[in-house]
C-alpha cells in the first residue's frame, strides 16, 4: 500500500480515528492497535513475507533477553554473533543470492563450463534492508549494554513493524522509539497540525516533482543515443533531484504520519542538495543510514585501526562506503557508487577541510559566493555519481556519459536540447529549492515558526499544494527506495 | 600520585585542541562533540588516540560508545590512571 494512494488515506483515517477516539487511551491499547494496523499494512503490501518477518522479530526479541541473562564471556559472545549471522544471513539470502548465482553462472560460462542452467529467483521482502539494520542495531546496542532489552513483546513488535517506517525507514533506534510508546500518547493538536503540514510537503515533493520527473528521466536514460548532450546532462542532473524528492518526500510523509499518532521518528534528510562538501552531504542525506553506518561500521573499524593513523582512517572510510553502496543492492553500479564516495572522502580524511561549518548554521538569505560555488560543485559531483543508482548497469552508465560527449552539437549535428522539460515542472523545482533554502534550519518546508505569514496566506498555500497533489496524482507511483 | 582533576582537564583540553587545530571550546562536564567545531566522526578517533598517548592508557570500544559528554570522558580517563 503506497502512501500516495487513496487506499492509504482511508486506512490512515480509520486507524487514526480508532487510535484517538475508540480504543482506551492507555499505551497497551494504543500499541496493540498500532501493531494490528502495521501488520495489516505490511500484509497488504507484501503478504508472503509477513510470517517470516514476524518470526524473525520474535527471535530477535528472545535473543536480546537471553543475551543479558548471560555473564560477559564466550557464551554471550557466541549468542550475539549467532544473532548477527541470523539477521545478516536473511539479508544476504534475500538481497544478494540472485546476484551471486548469476555471477557464478557468468564465470562458468566465460570459462566454457556449463552452469547447469541453475537460476535462482529469490523475491525481495519489502523493507528487508531497513528492517535488518534496525534489528542488528538493536542487538549490538543490547550486547554493548547501551540499552536494556525490551521486555514487553507488544512494545517490541510495535517498534519493529510501526507502519510509517516499515517499508523504507527511517532506520529507528530502539532508544529513541521505545520510550515514546512506553507511555500513553496524549492528543497534541500542535503536533498533529505539524504532521499534516509535513505530509503535505512530502506529497508535494513526491507527487508533483519526483513522479513528474520520472518519465522524462526514464526516456533519456532508456535511449541516451537519441538525445542531445544538453538533454542527457539535464537528465543526469535531474535524477538526483528526483531521487531526493522521492525519498525525502517519503520520509516527510512517514514522519508526518507518525506525528499523527504522537510519535516522532528520527529526521532522515537535512537539505543535502545544499551541502558544501562530501562530509556535509552525508550528514544530510539518509541520515538514519549514515549514522547507523558510522556507529556500527566506521567507529569500530577506525577504533581497531587507530594505531595506523590516516591510513587506518582511509581504510575505515572505504569499508563503510562500500557497505553503504551494497546496502542499496547487489549490482556493480552500487559497488562503484560506494567506492566513489570513499574516494571523495579521502582529501578530508588526510587532513584538509577538517573543521567545516555547515551551511544550515547560517541564516543568511543568500549564500556567500564561495559557499555557493562549493554547493554547486557538490551538486554536480553528486549528480554524476547518483546517476549510477539509476543506470542499472555499468555499461548503461558508460553509454550515457559517452552519448553526452558524442552527441555534442559540434560533433554530431544533433541539437543541444532534444527534449525540453515542462515549464510548470521547472517552476515547481525552483519553488521547492527556494522554500527549502529558506527553511533549511527547520524540519520541513512548511514550518511557519519565526515567519510572519498571515493565516489566510498559509491556508491558501495549503490549498494550492493540495490541489496540485490531487491534480498530479492518480498514477500512485512507487517509491524509488522500496527497491533497496 | 593521584592527578588533580584540574590538571587532568587541562591536559585533555590541550590534547583535543592539538587534533582539532583550535581551542574554541569551554571544558564543561556537559560539553558534547556536537558543541565543538570540527569534532565529528572523522576526527573523533584521532582525538581518542591522542588521549591514549597523552595519558598512556588504552580504551575499550564499549567504553568509547558509552561516552555521553566531556564529564564522562574525564571520569573514564581518571578511572584508568593509577
Amino acid at each position: 500500500m503506497l502512501f500516495n494512494s487513496g487506499e492509504f488515506l482511508i486506512f490512515l483515517t480509520v486507524v487514526w480515528v480508532l487510535h484517538w477516539w475508540i480504543v482506551p487511551r492507555s499505551e497497551r491499547w494504543q500499541n496493540a492497535l498500532l501493531l494490528a494496523a502495521s501488520l495489516v499494512f505490511y500484509a497488504l503490501s507484501d503478504l508472503q513475507f509477513l510470517a517470516l518477518l514476524l518470526a524473525s522479530s520474535l527471535i530477535n526479541h528472545a535473543l536480546a533477553l537471553h543475551l543479558v541473562r548471560l555473564p560477559e564471556g564466550r557464551a554471550r559472545s557466541t549468542w550475539f554473533w549467532l544473532g548477527v549471522s541470523f539477521n545478516l544471513g536473511l539479508l544476504i539470502y534475500f538481497k544478494y543470492a540472485n546476484f551471486f548465482v548469476e555471477a557464478m553462472a557468468q564465470m562458468f560460462a566465460s570459462m566454457g563450463l556449463a552452469s547447469g542452467g541453475f537460476v535462482l529467483a529469490v523475491l525481495l521482502p519489502l523493507g528487508i534492508s531497513f528492517y535488518t539494520f534496525q534489528m542488528l542495531g538493536y542487538l549490538i546496542n543490547v550486547q554493548h549494554e547501551e540499552i536494556d532489552p525490551c521486555k514487553n513483546r507488544l512494545n517490541f513488535l510495535t517498534y519493529v513493524f510501526f507502519f510509517p517506517k516499515i517499508l523504507a525507514g527511517p532506520i529507528e533506534r530502539a532508544q529513541h522509539f521505545l520510550p515514546q510508546i512506553e507511555v500513553p500518547r496524549v492528543l497534541d493538536p500542535e503536533l498533529i497540525s505539524d504532521g499534516l503540514r509535513q505530509i503535505l510537503w512530502g506529497l508535494f515533493a513526491k507527487v508533483v516533482i519526483a513522479d513528474e520527473l520520472g518519465p522524462y528521466i526514464d526516456t533519456v536514460f532508456g535511449a541516451p543515443d537519441a538525445h542531445g548532450s544538453g538533454t542527457i546532462l539535464g537528465a543526469v542532473m535531474l535524477y538526483i533531484v528526483q531521487i531526493y524528492c522521492d525519498f525525502s518526500g517519503y520520509s516527510n510523509i512517514a514522519l508526518g504520519v507518525a506525528k499523527l499518532f504522537g510519535i516522532r521518528l528520527v529526521i532522515n534528510f537535512a537539505y543535502p542538495l545544499f551541502a558544501v562538501d562530501i562530509s556535509d552531504f552525508w550528514r544530510k542525506w539518509h541520515v538514519s543510514l549514515t549514522s547507523w553506518m558510522i556507529d556500527h561500521v566506521f567507529t569500530p573499524l577506525s577504533f581497531i585501526l587507530r594505531d595506523m593513523g590516516k591510513r587506518g582512517l582511509v581504510i575505515a572510510i572505504s569499508v563503510t562506503f562500500f557497505c553503504v553502496g551494497i546496502w542499496h543492492g547487489a549490482n556493480w553500479t552500487y559497488v562503484v557508487f560506494g567506492i566513489l564516495q570513499s574516494i571523495y572522502f579521502i582529501p578530508l580524511a588526510v587532513g584538509a577541510g577538517i573543521g567545516r561549518a555547515s551551511v544550515n548554521s547560517s541564516t543568511a538569505l543568500l549564500p556567500a559566493p564561495g559557499r555557493a560555488l562549493r554547493m554547486l560543485g557538490m551538486f554536480v559531483l553528486m549528480s554524476f555519481t547518483f546517476a549510477l543508482l539509476r543506470a542499472g548497469s555499468l555499461g548503461s552508465m558508460a553509454n550515457i556519459y559517452q552519448s553526452m560527449v558524442i552527441n555534442f552539437p559540434l560533433n554530431s549535428g544533433k541539437q543541444w536540447s532534444t527534449m525540453p522539460l515542462a515549464r510548470d515542472l521547472i517552476l515547481y523545482i525552483i519553488v521547492l529549492l527556494c522554500v527549502e533554502w529558506i527553511q533549511r534550519g527547520k524540519e520541513h518546508g512548511l514550518v511557519w515558526e519565526r515567519l510572519r505569514v498571515p493565516k489566510l496566506v498559509r491556508f491558501a498555500v495549503y490549498l494550492v499544494i493540495a490541489q496540485l497533489v490531487i491534480w498530479k496524482s492518480g498514477m500512485g507511483n512507487n517509491f524509488i527506495y522500496f527497491q533497496f | 600520585m593521584i592527578m588533580q582533576r584540574e590538571e587532568l582537564i587541562s591536559r585533555i583540553r590541550t590534547s583535543v585542541s592539538n587534533v582539532l587545530g583550535h581551542g574554541n571550546f569551554e571544558m564543561r562536564d556537559d560539553l558534547t562533540a556536537t558543541d565543538v567545531e570540527g569534532w565529528d566522526s572523522l576526527t573523533h578517533m584521532s582525538i581518542i588516540t591522542g588521549l591514549e598517548k597523552e595519558f598512556g592508557v588504552k580504551f575499550k570500544l564499549k567504553e568509547i560508545n558509552k561516552l555521553k559528554n566531556m564529564g564522562s570522558l574525564i571520569e573514564l580517563i581518571g578511572s584508568k590512571l593509577p
